[in-house]
């Protein structure tokens, strides 16, 4: 039994041995190993390092599995054995106790005491030996306990070796693997720093690689961008120098063909200059030839001029004479003027007594033809037709306001007696034309230069017209004028002009304002006349502004109340109304079947044609209609109340003429330029108006004399 | 800010408002002023015996307690009312040395109260300490205790024995005092223990000294038959280990007759006794109808006819993943019978046949079952005297195999040839496996339940892998040198 122990247990340590001898060097070559396999195959690695490693442990428990297992395997043969061996003490035991029992009962048989003290000792002996051999069997198995302590304490020891070395394996495994693992890690981590630095330098080279590639197409592109550019600079420089070479070039050819143009030119200058010369030197001949004509015909002439000399001396002594002649005769004619003048006023005076007288008397004849018709159409009323008469209102008016007109027109009618030419002459101013009147302002700048030249000095630079202007203006000043007197100058000047000629003529006031009117518009004025005349007109002037304000006119619109008048006579004229007309005609055919009478159609006629008359004078025809009157009916001058009714008829006129007159004095004439452009026509108007009342006043003086012869 | 400042200094034209502090020590500062908070829950730490205030305190406030309570405070006041945190951790590290608080679902209060236990139970000793000091403890642990794990279970003192002698006959004792050797009775504590999930037990005696006797070390008939009653009336646990309790086949018998019914067990350890033959029939029992996973009976006496009883066991049951019969006494004929039932079985996984009586007949035979099996994944023959012959066999069938992942052959007698064959098959099936696994984790796959994949991957016999059902992982066999010739 102690050999199988010790031999199992000889099995165990070498197996144990072994295994860790084993374990041992695999622990110890394998990181040796491990490191050169390394960098082959990690993963593997570590987990065949782990289950080596766990394997060199758990070796360890299965050696004591092992070891348990053999144990208890001897355990079961030691048992075994030993219950054999204490079955076969059992029976050998047995046997001898039976043989003792035996003995026993041989010994009660035995009466002999020595043969029973010998079996006793026998007994003894076999007592001796059966406790003998239990004794020994006892010792055996004490032996075996004590044995089994001893391997008890063995076993207890070697567990605790083994724990010890269980736990030193494990913590070199655990070192082992710690430092694997660290290994393992510091792999991975340098695999991948490997792997990084290699990405790393890759990406590197790729990124450098780019860049330079880029570089490069940077570069090849600047190169090709320079080499554009280069050539562009190339055309461009070419361009810039083509035009400038051809223009160059052209220059060149132009300048030579300048050259031969001008060469040219130079040579038919010289061509034209020749004949020019051949020309001149021809005509210079001529020239020769013909002054020497000449110089024979300027002796002649200076001869003819000796003279005319003589000629003209005499000639001068009788225009001397002549003059102081012509002097004379217009002092003279100026006091013929004076006288006419007189006679004139003195003619108007009258003619405003008889128109008085005359328009008095005329009303006196009216109002008793009024009252003679109505005192027929009273008869008519009362005796022919047996009817109650009244009187008409007309007819009461006619009474009342004949006198008040009478005192009314008698205070202008006055006043008028002091007026002289001049004063009526401004009155009619004619309508003087346009060109006329800048003929005139120019002669009147020209000639009257004097009197503004010392502030003038600076207009030379100016144009005519401007200078004239301002020139006038100036000329105003001097004279104290303004310029709505310009026309009444111009007119001034014109008459005055007009005057001087006719100055020796006898003439009438009225033939001479026609004619003057004709020449004025025709003919320029004289400058010589310019002087006398404005001195003339500043004269004038400034008594004619003294007397506008102060007198009243002659011929005023206020003084005359033509509408009054107008409808004064027509009231008289209506005081038989139209249906009493009727009633007289109803009465005058039935007195004519009674009484025929050609004098009372002709008055009816009559009254008939003034009703005529005053309508188309109303039209604005009145002279023409009177004069058709006249003309056409020469007949009813005759006429026993030809005078009054004619009469009647004048004034009728006159007052329309005036009328016009007076509208064409109410449009204002201080309207600047358009004076100038206006008063001509309002001239022509009033001359035309005034030779219409002439005409009337003519025939009023023809009627006159008439009636006086 | 001012406040901090403080004292002599406070001179900013703000300060004039306030009253003005001067402290005649020029080391006073307002800063060393208390919070009056602080000072409340202070108050509430001070009295926290006498007027326990804690629910109504908010999270920081309660860590503020949590740090000042003291450790030394009686139980029933601090049980069920502070919660885990800083405290119980004060707790532990005052009467432990050493913490290893992973150790304990990384709950400082599940560790203290299952240590309290443990050391209440383990200074249990019958008939002189009162049953209510451990009575007392429980409803104050009973929430929070998951595992009780007890070391030692002190018999109860023999002061009589004691003085007679010590060189009594230890054979005649140990029959005289068998029914004295009563132990804690275990009935009333795992009934009160709402959540235990585990309890780990042996009838051991830490520095028994020269008072060393066998009976310290057994469990009792009495004790067992209360420890089997009480295990079945805790419903809750999962795991039951009972080792080096001298348990024999009575016992076991006993054991197995009360776990039969226990619906939630699923481990079962009874490794380091005397379970025999008749005992292991009765675990054969039990494991037939009951549900367990994992079952170690290493360090036994099993011999073939509780190998036998454990094998039918074995090609019936669908629910054991785990068997370990290390250390026991089969033969080639309970080693046949399992290898046998394995034919039947495909939901075993590990299989430990380490330091039995196994020879070649049974190497032979379970080599013809590796060859078709494609579950097991471990298996462990070690210290068995399988010979030559057998391990030539073993090599054949491990190299058509490609799921087994470990195969102890070590102490065998088996060629040392064949035996690095198939170390290096079964590294190949490993690291494909491994592989396999990292694929499929990094392809974030679900991790499918192993029974279903066992099941699955029998039928594709291609797949090599049990646990993942996966189209990819074709790769995996090809990489395997003997994936081409399994079947």
């Amino acid at each position: 039994m102690m050999e199988e122990d010790k031999m199992a247990e000889e099995a165990c340590e070498k197996l144990d041995f072994s295994a860790n001898k084993g374990a041992e060097t695999g622990a110890s070559t394998l990181p040796r190993g491990e490191e050169q396999q390394a960098k082959s195959c990690s993963p593997g690695r570590i987990s065949k390092l782990e289950r080596d490693l766990l394997a060199v442990v758990t070796d360890i428990q299965a050696a004591a599995d092992a070891k348990e297992s053999k144990r208890r395997e001897e355990l079961e043969e030691a048992r075994r054995i030993r219950s054999e061996l204490l079955e076969k003490d059992v029976k050998s035991s047995q046997e001898k106790f039976e043989e003792i029992t035996a003995r026993w009962a041989l010994a009660e048989q035995v009466v002999v005491p020595q043969e029973l003290q010998e079996t006793l000792k026998w007994q003894q002996l076999l007592c001796a030996e059966l406790i003998e051999d239990k004794r020994k069997v006892i010792k055996d198995l004490q032996q075996e306990l004590k044995r089994a302590d001893h391997r008890y304490v063995k076993d207890l020891r070697r567990q605790a070796e083994e724990l010890d070395l269980m736990m030193r394996r494990s913590e070199e495994v655990i070192a082992t693997l710690t430092q694997a693992y660290r290994e393992e890690l510091d792999h991975i981590e340098s695999i991948y720093q490997q792997e990084h630095d290699v990405l790393l330098t890759k990406d590197q080279t790729e990124w450098e690689q780019s860049l330079k590639e880029m570089w490069d197409q940077q570069q090849e592109r600047l190169a090709e961008r320079k080499k554009t550019v280069e050539e562009y600079e190339a055309k461009i420089h070419d361009l810039m120098m083509d035009p400038e070479y051809k223009y160059d070039a052209e220059r060149a050819d132009h300048f030579a063909d300048i050259r031969v143009l001008e060469r040219e030119h130079q040579q038919m200058l010289a061509d034209s200059m020749i004949s020019n010369v051949n020309y001149i030197k021809d005509k210079h001949d001529r020239e020769i030839y013909n002054l020497s004509h000449m110089k024979s015909r300027i002796l002649s002439l200076q001869t003819e001029l000796k003279n005319l000399k003589s000629t003209c001396a005499s000639s001068k002594k009788q225009s001397e004479k002549q003059s102081s002649c012509l002097s004379n005769d217009y002092k003279r004619s100026i006091e013929q003027y004076q006288c006419v003048q007189r006679r004139i006023r003195h003619f108007a005076v009258a003619d405003a007594r008889q128109f008085e007288e005359t328009w008095r008397m005329l009303d006196k004849e009216v109002r008793q033809q009024a009252e003679k018709a109505l005192l027929i159409d009273s008869i008519i009323y009362k005796q022919h037709l047996g009817l109650a008469w009244a009187r008409p209102p007309g007819a009461s008016a006619v009474d009342l306001s004949g006198p008040c007109n009478l005192r009314k027109r008698a205070g202008p009618e006055h006043g008028g007696a002091g007026m002289d030419e001049a004063a009526a002459a401004s009155e009619e101013e004619e309508e003087v034309p346009l060109e006329t009147m800048k003929e005139l302002m120019e002669l009147l700048c020209d000639e009257l230069d004097f009197l503004t030249e010392d502030r003038l000095q600076l207009l030379e630079t100016l144009g005519k017209k401007e200078r004239n202007v301002v020139k006038l203006e100036a000329l105003l000043h001097v004279f104290g004028m303004e310029e709505e007197d310009i026309p009444k100058l111009a007119d001034f000047l014109l008459k005055y002009q007009q005057r001087q000629p006719a100055e020796g003529r006898s003439a009438g006031p009225v033939e001479s304002g026609d004619k003057s009117q004709e020449s004025a518009t025709s003919s320029a004025c004289n400058p010589n006349y310019i002087l006398p005349a404005l001195k003339d007109f500043l004269k004038h002037h400034s008594r004619f502004r003294s007397q506008a304000s102060g007198q009243p006119r002659y011929w005023s619109a206020d003084m005359w109340d033509s509408s009054s008048d107008e409808a004064y006579w027509e009231s008289l004229a209506s005081v038989i109304t139209g249906d009493k007309l009727k009633v007289w005609d109803a009465a005058e055919s039935i007195l004519k079947k009674h009484m025929p009478d050609t004098w009372s159609l002709q008055v009816c006629q009559i009254f008939y044609r003034l009703d005529m008359a005053e309508k188309h004078h109303l039209g604005g025809i009145g002279n023409r209609c009177s004069i058709n009157v006249e003309e056409q009916h020469p007949s009813w001058m005759s006429f026993p109340l030809t005078l009054s009714l004619r009469l009647s008829l004048y004034f009728l006129l006159l007052s329309v003429s005036m009328e016009f007159l007076l509208q064409f004095n109410t449009i204002p004439l201080d309207q600047g330029a358009d004076a100038s452009g206006f008063c001509p026509w309002v001239l022509r108007g009033l001359s035309r108006s005034y030779s219409g009342v002439n005409h009337f006043c003519s025939v009023l003086y023809t009627g006159n004399a008439t009636n006086k012869m | 800010m001012s406040r901090l400042t403080g004292g002599p200094t406070m001179l900013t034209v703000e300060s004039r408002r306030l009253r003005r502090i001067i402290a005649e020590n020029p080391n006073w500062s307002l800063a060393l002023v208390p919070f009056l908070s602080t000072l409340c829950l202070e108050c509430i730490v001070r009295n926290f015996e006498e007027t326990p205030i804690y629910e109504e305190l908010t999270p920081s406030q309660r860590d503020f307690v949590q740090e000042r309570l003291s450790p030394s405070l009686p139980l029933p006041v601090t049980a069920n009312l502070v919660d885990d945190g800083v405290y119980w951790r004060r707790c532990c590290e005052q009467r432990w040395d050493i913490c290893d608080v992973s150790h304990y679902g990384h709950s400082w209060k599940r560790m203290f109260f299952e240590r309290h236990l443990e050391n209440m139970i383990e200074h249990f000793i019958p008939e002189t300490t009162p049953l209510k000091t451990v009575a007392d403890e429980i409803p104050l642990c009973e929430a929070y205790v998951k595992r009780l794990d007890i070391s030692q279970m002190l018999p109860p003192i023999k002061e009589a024995k004691v003085g007679i002698g010590e060189n009594v006959d230890w054979l005649s004792e140990t029959d005289s005092d068998a029914a004295h050797m009563e132990h804690y009775d275990f009935r009333n504590l795992l009934s009160m223990l709402r959540c235990l999930e585990e309890f780990h037990l042996t009838y051991w005696v830490k520095q028994c000294g020269m008072n060393f006797e066998w009976k310290m070390f057994e469990m009792a008939e009495r004790d067992c038959e209360t420890l089997s009653m009480a295990l079945e009336c805790c419903k809750t646990l999962k795991v039951v280990r009972l080792y080096e309790s001298h348990i024999d086949d009575e016992k076991c018998k006993l054991l197995a007759k009360h776990l039969v019914e226990h619906s939630s067990l699923r481990e079962l350890n009874l490794s380091h006794n005397v379970i025999g033959d008749r005992g292991a029939k009765a675990v054969g029992k039990l494991l037939s109808s009951s549900k367990l996973e994992i079952l170690n009976m290493s360090d036994n006496i099993i011999r073939d006819v509780g190998a036998n009883a454990i094998a039918d066991a074995l090609s019936n049951n669908c629910t054991l993943l785990s068997l370990n019969l290390r250390i026991n006494r089969v033969s080639d004929e309970g080693g046949q019978a399992i290898s046998k039932a394995l034919l039947n079985n495909s939901i075993l996984l590990h299989l430990h046949l380490g330091a039995n009586l196994l020879t070649g007949p049974t190497a032979i035979t379970l080599s013809e079952v590796l060859a078709k099996n494609q579950t097991l994944k471990t298996i462990n023959l070690s210290c068995n005297k399988l010979g030559v012959d057998g391990g030539k066999a073993l090599e054949e069938a491990i190299t058509q195999n490609s799921c087994l992942r470990e195969c102890d052959v070590r102490l065998t007698e088996v060629d040392e040839q064949s035996a690095s064959i198939i170390n290096q098959v079964v590294c190949n099936n490993k690291s494909a496996s491994v592989t396999n696994q990292v694929v499929c984790t990094n392809e974030s796959t679900s991790f499918i339940n192993p029974v279903v994949c066992t099941n699955e991957s029998l039928e594709q016999e291609e797949q090599p892998l049990d646990d993942e059902v996966q189209p990819q992982d074709d790769e995996a066999p090809s990489e395997a040198p003997t994936s081409t010739n399994s079947t």
